[in-house]
């Protein structure tokens, strides 16, 4: 009997409920978010600023929000 | 009347270190306690409070109101009429207390576990009221499963116009730095016909309890919070702060101004708390 995987997958440390998507919005431009899953953070695409996600927890206090570096598009 | 700004040039402007601020916070002194002290320290200095009282939270709530908070939190829930699907927001209650009680009581209300159940959202300012939460509630508890944790200012919220149909904040108000702005966010994320709910303690009560209130909260809450949190300075300032709050009659017409109607002002236990209510109409 094959053991090399688990039948249900362990929930990760920086889960988020994406269905929140529906709810939330920048705290200060009060535009909709965006997830980056690879970095765990929710992004205001209008103020490129990005709020952090740990262990599933979304901080979005203004201050929790970091400038995202001008990339050249 | 202060707006937000509309350019990222004027948002760069307010950003200090790489990092963003509330915009009001500059630009103002708050109450602490018994001092005042420039608004931008006012969210620090309160969240070094709730960071020292958050573990012993609910048990110094307990001590402080004679356990009467679990009743007027009780209330509080009731007057809410929570309902099967319903999006809730619960603000500076970090610990959950509210929340879970809301959530319970949604599950109640729902004899169908297929249909959409809803959600609380519990925010906090303070993310190890937030924590201490998270760590109280059983994870396998029915509750849980609809409960969402972030951290949030009420008086910048991160949530969408119109989009929960209740919200409540019980003994939170007073710790806010600007109360206007808190009430204008209310009503912008609650949707017409929503609920918003405020359970505070009254500055001033009917002058048998006063002289007995004064007492018990200047020399009893102190020592008792030196006692159980080792913390004196804190329950200083939590009892404090509930001296430099509103008058219950200039409150209410606060959450008037901020747009809501059928505003009501409710005493409870003497008038030692009120629960104020209003709905986004």
């Amino acid at each position: 009997m094959s053991t090399s995987t688990d039948e249900s997958p362990v929930p990760q440390a920086d889960s988020f409920n994406e269905d929140l998507l529906g709810f939330l919005c920048c705290p200060i431009s009060k535009s909709l978010l965006r997830w980056d899953a690879a970095h765990s953070e929710l992004i205001c695409d209008q103020l490129k600023v990005a709020f952090p996600v740990v262990t599933g927890v979304p901080k979005l206090v203004p201050s929790d929000g970091r400038f995202l570096p001008e990339e050249s598009t | 009347m202060h707006r937000l700004p509309a350019n990222i040039s004027a948002l760069l402007r307010l950003a200090q270190n790489g990092r963003l601020q509330s915009p009001l916070r500059q630009f103002s002194t708050a109450s602490f306690g018994s001092e005042d002290v420039a608004a931008s320290e006012k969210a620090g200095r309160v969240g070094a409070v709730f960071s020292s009282v958050a573990p012993s939270y609910d048990l110094m709530n307990d001590l402080m109101s004679a356990g009467l908070h679990r009743l007027w939190k009780g209330w509080l829930v009731e007057q809410l009429a929570p309902f099967p699907g319903m999006h809730h927001l619960d603000v500076a209650g970090g610990t959950g207390d509210v929340a879970t009680r809301v959530a319970r009581d949604i599950l109640a209300q729902s004899p169908d576990p297929e249909a959409e159940q809803g959600s609380v959202v519990v925010c906090d300012i303070n993310p190890d009221m937030l924590a201490e939460g998270q760590r109280r509630l059983d994870p396998s508890a029915p509750e849980a499963a609809l409960m969402e944790w972030m951290t949030a200012d009420a008086e910048a919220l991160p949530l969408q116009d119109d989009s929960v149909d209740g919200y409540t904040v019980a003994f939170g108000v007073r710790n806010m730095t600007n109360i206007d702005a808190a009430l204008r966010e209310a009503h912008r994320v609650l949707r017409p016909g929503g609920q918003f709910l405020c359970l505070e303690f009254s500055p001033r009560t009917n002058p048998a309890l006063q002289r007995l209130y004064d007492a018990y909260s200047h020399h009893v809450i102190p020592q008792i919070g030196r006692v159980v949190a080792n913390d004196e300075q804190s329950y200083k300032y939590l009892v404090e702060s509930i001296r430099r709050f509103p008058d219950p009659d200039l409150f209410r017409d606060m959450i008037w101004d901020a747009g809501f109607r059928r505003v009501r002002a409710q005493s409870l236990t003497g008038g030692i708390v009120y629960l104020h209510s209003g709905f986004k109409s």
